[in-house]
């Protein structure tokens, strides 16, 4: 379980400090899918980090599976990311010096899985996602959708119990972005927890739960049955 | 993980495949320059080990004071009763030997060569220094009075496949030598190389030196003396006692003018430069020089490659930024861009090796050695490789490995890092650095340059061109009156004239000077060296009369007892104006005379040494040295002349002859070496150094596609556009000017000092280094300006 208590960010510039999130309370339930939402600007994105261990809270507590972790360094936060989160990015953030495998191994060579066990849990993810054919192609050689499928595997493939999708489908067409929702929905029946951040009512549609953020603050939250 | 690691670097090397040439062949060319320059001071820090005792054998030297207490002469060779006297004085010394270096006509059967490197040596020279006797009994072989033992190559020149044990062969049209034993060559690195070597004994005989010169000659110092010490013996105290001991032995006081020393074995190639040396050493000065070159063109090599690392970063931040993302420590990533780069500097190694390869031919024209690709094999270098290899890889790699492994991931997936790279202060210090190197080296070869040019030009007051050189036989010296008649019949022949030395030699000997002082001769505290000469010596080399005049064979005391000395002689003797000198007495050694004239001040010897004070007088059976000034239009004319006469007069005498020029050209030898040295490495830092800033033009261009996009959109003009492009390289560049123009004014200060006479550091060297090093950066970064400010504004901004 996920809990954040009276938590605020703020970005201070030599000139002007901007404050990104302003007092948020919000627990998020293990198996739970909530979906973020709100205008531009509002500390989506930045709610988003915080959750996922790439950024501290300016102040506030953060509990994380049990670990206070708002206090964390960098370096402490990376060990506790490293498998238990997994990210989904719009712009997918692919490597693309790497084929289509070894972008979904690089999780599992961090966390130091043996090599026969590393292409057991690779192979498993992409015949999953339906990539295994493009195992051996270089993002470069993929669709958009393709390549968000592959982010996804890459994602999922050490289990993490939490996945963070920050607008998965934002650079898709509809067609693609459905199928990543699908995708996203099918993990989360099968336990994973899911935050994602969207523009999109229909994919806010996927979730359980709805938060609205505006200017730093929850303003709604609305439950999907 | 590193298989992995080393698969992503040589997709990203493949990629990015003409940063990865600019970046791996400036390494490589750097690496090249290196192990060329590591080649060459391994050799010369080589010299003289291969000797099983090498660390116990000292030389013995000796010098010379003035009265006043000034050093007058520095020897590397002593008087021959002197090794066997320190041998019976400290009895603690386990060998001596001494060599005395000799030359001369070898005929076996029909073959004759004038032979040099020939070596008298005490029987136990094979104790002291380690050599392979291939044939003969070392032990043995120089005991007996008349033997002489071989070279390898020396025994297949005369003996061919015969036999050489036994075999008799004439010296000089005199004596006869039996051939004892042969021996292999000394290494290249070896402060002297005997192609044969004669018995010490034979110099017992008066035809050759006679036994009580060898015991009472104190003046003949010239030989080598080396002795074998116990190990860790105090060098020291043998020194301390040497005073007393030389007022024991030659007379009381001697230890005032006469000063002996030991110097190691080993330090004699690159730390002895005495007034007489066997051969030219090194110096340990161009081993450091070189050694610094060699570094700073592996740092600008590692600037490069930090430079460019750092400058692609941007295009690969996002990588890092998802690693980080996915869970990777900064260690790792450290690890990973660090063997990224230790991958890429020994993909450059191997290149460069190649490149030794090819360049050791003509590096070792011009260094006069004998390198050997076999060194590089040398287990020692091998390792040595390796390791500068993973050091540069380590340290090239250091800075764009922390540096990129600093981004925030969010930041960087957010692609905010480009802004942050246009201004790396330690990549704006890294180009000036760079450039300031180079700079160094520019303006040090224009400095170089400027001094050999100096150096020609200079009026040395007397004849260098047309000069022949002749070596005359001693007996020919009262018959030359005629030898000189018949060569003057030929009017391609203008003078010839005869002396104990000739010019660009070294004046090495002297005697006490008496001058009047008062109603009586008074012994004087001055060294005047002295030089022999017959009556044709000043015209033939054209030097100017001061006052007086020069000899004359109208008064025959001009052949005993008359002098000519130079102008700084006449200065340092008192006397104001050289005319006041003609006229007076003057005494030199045992010879009492008169000053008849006074020359204008020539420069004997190199520019490295100021005019001595020079006496010149004519004596007899010292003039063997024969100057033959010809006339320029026909060459091959005078020297069949001469060659004709020559044959007939020494009909048993090969005839040789050098040219004075060629000499003059040898004094500068080591400076015009550095000159070929410097201007290359000038070069090829230069290269590199461009072979970055291209690199990192072409970056920044892209960085500023956007800039530049939106600019044009305004309305800037391309002239505009290239010089805002080009303005910050060329910042950094005449920044570098400045830092580098005083290191390099003091260096070649110093440099310069080593000429007595030397020209100035002219004040255009500074902004014509300025104009090249400008000049060139330009020319590099201005094909990426102009390229990035012609692109269409459309496509610059969409690719945004």
């Amino acid at each position: 379980m996920l809990t954040i208590t009276n938590l605020q960010k703020i970005f201070a510039t030599e000139e002007v400090e901007t404050t990104a999130l302003n007092g948020i309370n919000l627990t998020i339930n293990d198996g739970e899918f909530v979906a973020i939402m709100g205008p531009s600007g509002c500390g989506k994105s930045t709610l988003l980090n915080i959750i996922g261990l790439l950024d501290n809270p300016s102040s506030g507590t953060y509990n994380f599976y049990g670990s206070d972790v708002e206090k964390m360094s960098e370096r402490q936060r990376a060990q506790l990311r490293k498998g238990n989160v997994g990210f989904v990015f719009q712009s997918f953030n692919l490597i693309d010096e790497l084929t289509v495998f070894e972008n979904v191994e690089l999780p599992l060579l961090y966390l130091k899985v043996p090599s026969k066990e590393r292409d057991e849990k690779v192979e498993a993810t992409l015949k999953r996602m339906n990539m295994m054919h493009r195992r051996n192609h270089f993002p470069q050689q993929l669709s958009g959708g393709q390549q968000q499928r592959v982010a996804i595997a890459r994602a999922v493939v050490a289990k993490p119990k939490l996945i963070l999708a920050d607008e998965p489908t934002g650079n898709l067409d509809s067609a693609n972005g459905k199928d990543v929702m699908n995708l996203l929905q099918e993990l989360n029946e099968e336990g994973t927890t899911i935050a994602m951040v969207t523009h999109s009512p229909y994919d806010a549609s996927f979730a359980h739960r709805t938060v609205n953020l505006f200017d730093g603050k929850i303003v709604t939250e609305n439950f999907h049955v | 993980m590193i298989h992995n690691y080393l698969k992503l670097a040589f997709r990203n090397l493949w990629k990015h495949k003409l940063f990865s040439f600019i970046n791996i062949s400036g390494v490589a060319i750097g690496l090249t320059c290196f192990f060329l320059l590591a080649l060459y001071v391994k050799d010369e820090l080589s010299y003289d080990r291969s000797h099983e005792h090498a660390d116990r054998i000292y030389r013995l030297s000796r010098t010379f004071l003035s009265k006043d207490g000034t050093v007058s002469l520095q020897l590397g060779h002593a008087a021959p009763p002197f090794g066997p006297l320190i041998k019976q004085d400290f009895p603690e010394v386990e060998e001596v030997v001494r060599l005395l270096e000799t030359g001369g006509l070898f005929k076996y059967k029909e073959k004759a060569f004038n032979e040099e490197n020939v070596f008298v040596a005490d029987p136990n020279i094979f104790k002291v220094f380690t050599m392979n006797v291939l044939a003969g009994n070392k032990n043995n072989a120089l005991d007996n009075p008349f033997s002489i033992m071989f070279s390898k190559p020396m025994a297949e020149k005369y003996f061919g496949s015969e036999n050489p044990i036994g075999k008799v062969l004439r010296l000089d049209n005199q004596l006869t030598y039996t051939v004892t034993g042969v021996f292999e060559p000394l290494p290249a690195q070896s402060h002297f190389h005997p192609n044969f070597l004669v018995s010490f004994s034979t110099l017992n005989d008066n035809r050759v030196y006679g036994a009580e010169g060898l015991r009472s000659n104190w003046g003949n110092n010239s030989f080598s003396t080396y002795l074998l010490l116990p190990e860790n013996y105090d060098v020291s105290k043998m020194v301390k006692a040497f005073p007393a001991f030389q007022n024991r032995n030659i007379e009381p006081l001697a230890s005032t003018y006469s000063v002996l020393d030991l110097i190691k074995l080993t330090d004699i190639h690159l730390y002895s430069h005495l007034d007489s040396e066997i051969e030219a050493n090194g110096d340990i000065q161009y081993v450091y020089l070189f050694s610094a070159i060699a570094f700073f063109i592996l740092v600008i090599a590692c600037i490069n490659y930090m430079n460019l690392a750092t400058a692609t970063s941007a295009t690969r931040a996002k990588e890092v930024g998802m690693r980080k993302v996915i869970g990777a420590a900064r260690g790792q990533l450290v690890y990973q861009y660090l063997s990224e780069s230790i991958l890429l500097v020994f993909m450059a190694v191997i290149i460069a090796m190649f490149m030794v390869v090819l360049c050791l031919p003509a590096f070792n024209g011009f260094t006069q050695k004998e390198l050997s690709i076999d060194s590089l094999l040398d287990p020692y270098f091998a390792a040595m490789i390796f390791g500068i290899a993973l050091f540069t890889g380590l340290v090239a790699g250091s800075y764009p490995a922390f540096f990129m492994t600093s981004f925030e991931p969010i930041g960087v997936l957010k692609g905010k890092i480009g802004a942050s790279l246009k201004n790396g202060m330690l990549r704006q210090t890294l180009v000036v650095v760079q450039f300031a190197i180079a700079v160094v080296l520019i303006i040090s070869t224009a400095v170089v340059y400027s001094q050999m040019k100096y150096v020609k030009n200079f009026k040395l007051g007397y004849t260098k061109d047309q000069m022949v050189l002749l070596g005359m036989p001693d007996d020919s010296t009262l018959h030359f009156g005629g030898i000189r008649q018949r060569l003057k019949e030929n009017s391609r022949i203008l003078e010839v004239g005869r002396s104990s030395r000739i010019p660009s030699s070294r004046l090495l000997d002297s005697w006490d000077a008496f001058v009047m002082k008062g109603d009586s001769m008074a012994p004087t505290d001055i060294t005047i060296k002295s030089l022999s000469v017959d009556e044709d010596f000043i015209p033939t080399y054209q030097i100017d009369m001061a006052a007086g005049r020069n000899f004359s064979t109208d008064f025959s005391t001009d052949k005993t007892n008359a002098f000519v000395l130079n102008e700084t002689a006449v200065k340092v003797l008192g006397w104001d104006n050289v005319a006041d000198a003609v006229g007076n007495r003057f005494k030199y050694g045992e010879i009492d005379g008169q000053i008849i004239g006074v020359t204008k001040d020539y420069h004997f010897e190199s520019l490295h040494q100021k005019v001595a004070p020079i006496v010149m007088f004519n004596q007899q059976g010292r003039l063997q040295r024969v100057s033959v000034h010809i006339t320029g239009d026909d060459l091959a004319g005078a020297m069949a002349h001469i060659n004709e006469i020559w044959d007939e007069e020494f009909p048993n005498k090969p005839f040789e002859y050098e040219f004075l020029d060629q000499r003059f050209g040898r004094l500068y030898a080591t400076e015009q070496t550095q000159q070929a040295l410097f201007s290359i490495f000038a070069g090829i830092a230069i290269f590199i150094s461009c072979l970055g800033l291209l690199g990192l033009s072409m970056f920044m261009a892209e960085l500023r596609t956007k800039e530049i996009g939106v600019r044009k959109v305004l309305g800037a003009s391309v002239g505009s556009l290239v010089s805002l492009l080009s303005k910050d390289f060329l910042k950094l560049v005449i920044i570098s000017i400045i830092i580098a123009s005083p290191i390099a004014w003091y260096g070649m200060q110093v440099w310069l000092e080593d000429f007595a006479y030397h020209t100035e550091i002219h004040w255009w060297v500074y902004p014509l280094a300025g104009v090249i090093s400008i000049g060139i950066a330009l020319v590099t970064v201005s094909y990426q300006s102009i390229k990035t400010a012609m692109i269409n504004p459309v496509k610059s901004l969409r690719s945004e």
